[in-house]
């Protein structure tokens, strides 16, 4: 939320010159961990698309909203180092929606990030089946704002994007920690991503701690020997053909696992 | 929320002065960040480069450590150039690129030190606001919004709060830290990038409170932190329309079928109505259905997201797939409405239901059975044909109170009445084992019955402030009357060993019987968290039921039926008390969950006869461990284990039967010295699925032994009767057992068809006595089953599925008449959808079991469906189908079962061949979803 306002702004730049401030080095953190939360709504994810009307279905998300939270929190670590990250599940609670099925978002991941070639060794753990992809950083457009937010006690920029032309997202990021990194997949802004918003898929990511540390040597994830190293195309292809007549939820899922 | 694009630009044109707009023709651009008020240069800061028009981000990097920075190789273009650094001012400059020029150096970038932090501006709403407890309420619906109108432009209307041209919200002179929707925070799109529709009028009511730290909402503590929020709740999807189905069809022959069901919305209040008749297998509306338009009877679904199906609301005008299972010919015709109504906030609900219906069955049955004696056996034929018919309405009426956050009460009647006519017709002969006859009969049995019945529940739940502790509490009083006007008239020949008529036995009474129940139950439960993851229950349950049973048989003089047969007449009267107590001690962490159940039950019967003076009076105590364990290891992994004892107690019609000479050959005989037996259950099951590959395994197993057990003491005479008691069996322990595998995936590599393959095994070994011999029974059926399918949408489906099995049922009696052979199941369906939205389908099954030392001829059945449809309108919701059922005209009622030493077969009627037109309509007025 923008606090600032124009008039204060001016003020205080006239005062920049008035009062001769004096100038201070920032601090910046080139390698540490961070531990982030990951919220997903999952009333909003059990309710789109299902047929409210039947009255049964009514019942089950009546029953559903009962017995859950609306929100399913896990916990991540990301370390990282000027010129990698490794992303880590640390906790994710399992959780099946009953009559409702499964709900994406839910997965837990291994992600490997090399800021060098900006390739990517991702692992996610989707009901019981693992899903692995070694490729480029996918594309991501971000847009710069100029609105702030405090996170973790840092001070972070709003930049919304879109991944893959198609997913929105809103990122919040600080430059005083170095690597180019985030989250997940998440990255390629001037700084590391403290807190990243899905805001149509219902699911946030907020860093909760940023420890500046050194990180030994990180190994990237175990890919599946059977199925070797498969790039995101490839895995695309393979889960279409598996769930792509699932229809919107399929849809859903293939986000949440190639994102 | 932030229309951050007018906030960037003018962000941009305030630092513009700082330093003219810069037009260079260049692939490079260099720079340096400098503190120029202490000269230091800036290490680390960050250089973002970006389109001018969108401000999409195209490169960034940082600072070295005297300040330099450097981008290469950049395209032609307007540019943005945005330096930041922490507690410093951003500092923005406009580049154009034109590419003539290789190289452009800004020189030195001066930043300024933010020394100090700006504090808020206040602004104080001076509106006239509404307090509702902590939190401040805007009904939406109260102000006009243009059609297409923001979320915004609707919060800029509300009394107290303000949104600033760049987007900032103010509410009560505090800024809004979050803004809401439906609980999940908004952040608000990007036009450029995407719109998420939102709009004014899509919004329910704004919701304005302090939210508490995230902590203290956790822990219950309040840290006293707050944080101004707003939260939008978006209308339900808006419940205003109809929908339904219509659905009528004839064969060729008197066979037809007619449904139409109708749900109407008018925002939280529905009504409901349905009909149906025919006299195909259908009954009236099944599970689905019914939760849409008969007001959801007998069915609810838990707060763990099961289901629960109580089968004790259902009556034999109802059944859980809506067909009829029975033996016969129905016809059928089922009616009712539903209404149900929320109000004041949903915190008080009705629900009222009414239905009436009426069942006709006529048929006729074939039974063979063998009963083995020890030393011969019992051969009997009999056929059965019958004519009945049941009339019924009822209504039930639920009323649910939210009386407070934590307390709701529910009220439920219901009631209904009745009406019967029976007839049956009944002819058998008993033969030995040489072949000889021994008796024969018929009996004809016509009854009248008249029952009224009314019941009431009543339960009250409270939680308390401290999660995990809950208090209910439910009583339910019933009563019931019911009327019998019956006629019995039989007559049953006798022959000894030479072929002679022995004796005749006539009987030819009218029965009038009558009788009354009332009861009440009542229920306490109380729960308590002793820590995060011990939790114990305790429950008490009390039981009074009070009930007269009068039975009058008078004997036919020739003119009336006027001599009271007191040998066959009684009057019953029974008291019960039921007390039971239960703890349970629960263990719930991650992913492991144990319970341990201890309950006790007390029973007290008193019961008198009228007549006889006979009293009995018993008490049984009971006590029912159970020990229930289960291990989540994924989302749709999950071991279960558990152990459940109980005593079985003896029936009050094994202890002291009502005498009956409803059927002659079979005559029942008490035991008052029947002890309870005890039942010990085990189960276990692992279940795997893995719903993206399609990946399942299911594995299931349970036993049960009955400790000291009561069997039946079977005792057959030379003339064919046959007399039932029962007596404990100690030393013996009679089992019973399943156990079943499935595994099924998606198979790739054959055309990604799903094959599943199932095995089984069940069977049981029991003990009675048979003309003083001690018989132990031993029957088991394995079988394994392997099933193919496939379905592409809108191309073809088909599933296939066969399987062998091997049957036994042995008794120890007469081990050479084993009844050992041979089954074989088949079932078979698909369909395939042509172009002009035309199908075709078949659905086909077989069945056939070989023949038997018992049973000499093997029994088959081919039934083959085949038919074809069209859909009609835009979405395909009239359709048009022509189907032939059991085209083999081979469909007959058919079942083999062993009990104890009786083998038996028996065949009945049931629907066959047919040729069927129907028409079925699905309406739906309702809007369709945003």
């Amino acid at each position: 939320m923008l606090r600032k306002c124009h008039s204060f702004l001016i003020l205080l730049v006239l005062m920049g010159f008035i009062l001769q401030a004096q100038g201070q080095y920032a601090h910046f953190i080139r390698s540490g961990s961070i531990e982030y939360e990951r919220r997903v709504n999952l009333y909003a994810l059990v309710s789109e698309g299902r047929n409210m009307q039947d009255a049964l279905t009514e019942q089950f998300f009546e029953a559903f909203k009962r017995s859950n939270p609306q929100f399913h929190t896990s916990t991540f670590r990301l370390q990282f180092t000027p010129n990698n990250s490794l992303y880590e599940a640390q906790e994710v609670k399992a959780m099946n929606a009953g009559f409702f099925g499964q709900i994406p978002w839910l997965s837990a991941s291994q992600v490997f990030t090399d800021f060098n070639t900006d390739s990517v060794q991702v692992v996610r753990e989707i009901y019981q089946e693992n899903y692995a992809y070694q490729d480029q950083q996918a594309p991501i457009i971000w847009k710069l704002t100029n609105e702030t937010r405090e996170i973790a006690g840092f001070s972070c920029r709003r930049a919304n994007g879109l991944i893959q032309d198609s997913i929105y997202v809103v990122a919040f990021y600080s430059t005083e920690l170095l690597p180019p990194g985030g989250p997940e997949t998440f990255s390629g802004l001037p700084g590391m991503i403290l807190g990243i918003a899905l805001p149509h898929e219902h699911v946030t990511w907020f860093a909760t701690k940023v420890e500046e540390r050194q990180v030994e040597r990180m190994e990237a994830p175990e890919i599946d020997k059977k199925t070797g190293p498969m790039d995101r195309k490839t895995l695309e292809s393979k889960l279409e053909e598996q769930i792509g007549s699932w229809g919107s939820r399929g849809q859903g899922f293939i986000r949440a696992t190639l994102f | 929320m932030q229309n951050f694009r007018y906030v960037f630009l003018s962000f941009i044109c305030l630092l513009l002065w700082c330093k003219g707009v810069v037009y260079a023709q260049v692939s490079q651009i260099k720079g340096q960040v400098v503190d120029t008020s202490m000269n230091t240069n800036l290490e680390h800061a960050s250089i973002a480069l970006m389109h001018a028009k969108d401000s999409i981000l195209q490169a960034s990097t940082r600072s070295d450590s005297k300040g330099k920075f450097q981008f290469d190789q950049v395209e032609q273009g307007d540019y943005l150039l945005w330096v930041s650094y922490p507690k410093y001012t951003d500092f923005v400059q406009n580049l154009h690129l034109d590419g003539s020029s290789e190289s452009l150096d800004l020189g030195v970038m001066h930043m300024i030190l933010v020394a100090n932090l700006m504090h808020e501006v206040v602004i104080t709403g001076n509106h006239m606001i509404t307090i509702k407890g902590d939190t401040i309420e805007y009904d939406a619906k109260q102000f006009t919004l243009q059609e297409h109108a923001k979320v915004e432009d609707l919060l800029a209307q509300l009394p107290g709060i303000q949104v600033d041209a760049d987007g900032t919200i103010t509410a009560q002179g505090k800024t809004v830290e979050k803004v809401l929707v439906d609980g999940e925070e908004f952040f608000g799109d990007d036009p450029t990038l995407v719109t998420r529709n939102i709009r004014g009028d899509m919004v329910d009511k704004v919701q304005l409170y302090d939210k508490k730290s995230d902590q203290a909402s956790f822990t219950g503590i309040d840290d006293g932190e707050r944080t101004k929020t707003i939260n939008i709740a978006l209308k339900e999807d808006s419940k205003n329309g109809m929908f339904g189905k219509l659905d009528a069809g004839k064969a060729h022959n008197d066979l037809y079928l007619g449904q139409a069901m109708v749900n109407l919305f008018k925002g939280d209040q529905k009504f409901a109505a349905y009909v149906t008749s025919g006299n195909t297998n259908r009954l009236g509306l099944n599970w689905r259905e019914s939760q849409n338009y008969g007001g959801g009877s007998g069915i609810g679904v838990n707060d763990d997201g099961g289901i629960m199906i109580s089968l004790s609301g259902q009556d034999e005008l109802e059944s859980f797939d809506g067909r009829y299972h029975g033996d016969g010919l129905p016809l059928a015709h089922n009616g009712g409405v539903h209404f149900d109504s929320k109000w004041a906030d949903k915190k008080h609900s009705i629900n009222a239901n009414y239905k009436i219906g009426s069942l006709k069955v006529t048929g006729s049955s074939e039974t063979l059975s063998q009963n083995n004696l020890p030393d011969g056996l019992l051969d009997s034929r009999s056929t059965a044909s019958f004519d009945n018919y049941l009339f019924r309405h009822k209504a039930d009426l639920r009323y649910e109170v939210q009386l407070d956050s934590t307390s709701t009460l529910r009220l439920g009647v219901d009631g209904g009445t009745k009406h019967s006519n029976t007839s049956s017709r009944y002819q058998a002969k008993t033969f030995d084992e040489t072949g000889s006859q021994l008796n024969d009969g018929q009996r004809a049995v016509d009854n009248a019955l008249d029952n009224q019945h009314f019941n009431a529940d009543l339960l009250w739940n409270k939680k308390f402030k401290r999660k995990g502790r809950t208090l209910s509490i439910g009583l339910r009083p019933s009563i019931a009357h019911t009327q019998t006007d019956g006629y019995l008239d039989a007559q049953n020949r006798f022959y000894n060993a030479s072929g002679t008529l022995d004796s005749t036995a006539l009987t030819n009474q009218e029965k009038v019987q009558e009788e009354k129940q009332q009861q009440i139950n009542s229920s306490m439960t109380y729960t308590e968290p002793l820590s995060d993851a011990w939790s114990l229950a305790l429950s008490y349950t009390m039981g009074l039921q009070t009930g007269t049973s009068k039975l009058l048989s008078y004997d036919y003089d020739g003119q009336a039926y006027s001599r009271l047969d007191s040998l066959y007449s009684n009057d019953y009267r029974l008291n019960s008390q039921h007390h039971g107590i239960s703890g349970t001690l629960r263990y719930a962490q991650d992913k492991t969950n144990v319970g341990f159940t201890l309950g006790w039950n007390h029973t007290r019967l008193d019961q008198l006869d009228g007549f006889t003076r006979d009293a009995l009076k018993r008490a049984f105590n009971d006590l029912r461990p159970r020990i229930q364990f289960s291990y989540k290891i994924g989302p749709q992994k999950a071991l279960n284990l558990s152990y459940n004892g109980r005593a079985t107690q003896p029936s009050l019609q094994q202890i002291q039967p009502l005498r009956s000479n409803l059927d002659p050959l079979n005559v029942y005989i008490g035991n008052p010295d029947l002890q309870p037996a005890y039942m010990h259950s085990l189960n276990a099951s692992y279940n795997s699925y893995k719903p993206i590959s399609g990946e399942s395994l299911f594995v299931y197993a349970y036993v049960n032994a009955n400790h000291d057990p009561i069997v039946q003491d079977v005792t057959s005479d030379e003339l064919g009767r046959t007399s039932y008691r029962y007596v404990n069996l100690g030393g013996h322990t009679p089992l019973n057992y399943n156990a079943s595998f499935s595994y099924g995936k998606n198979m790739k590599a054959l055309g990604d068809v799903r094959l599943s393959l199932d095995l089984s095994t069940r069977g049981n070994t029991y003990y009675n006595r048979s003309n003083g011999a001690l018989n132990k029974t031993f029957t088991n059926s394995s079988s394994i089953n392997l099933r193919i399918s496939k379905n592409v949408a809108n191309s073809y489906r088909f599933n296939f599925s066969v399987g062998p099995s091997y049957n036994i049922q042995e008794a120890s009696l007469q081990k050479q008449l084993s009844n050992k052979g041979f089954g074989l199941r088949g079932l078979g369906g698909g369909g395939i959808y042509l172009p002009g939205k035309f199908e075709i389908f078949t659905d086909a099954s077989y069945l056939y079991e070989g023949a038997t030392e018992v049973f000499d001829e093997p029994f088959n059945k081919f039934l083959w469906d085949m038919g074809v449809r069209k859909k009609f309108l835009k979405d395909a919701s009239l359709i048009v189908t022509l189907a032939a059922y059991d085209i083999l005209d081979q469909n007959t009622g058919f079942s083999r079962t062993a009990s104890y030493n009786i083998n038996t077969q028996k065949t009945y009627d049931t629907l066959h061949r047919y040729l069927m037109l129907s028409v079925s309509w699905d309406f739906n007025s309702m809007k369709a979803k945003k």
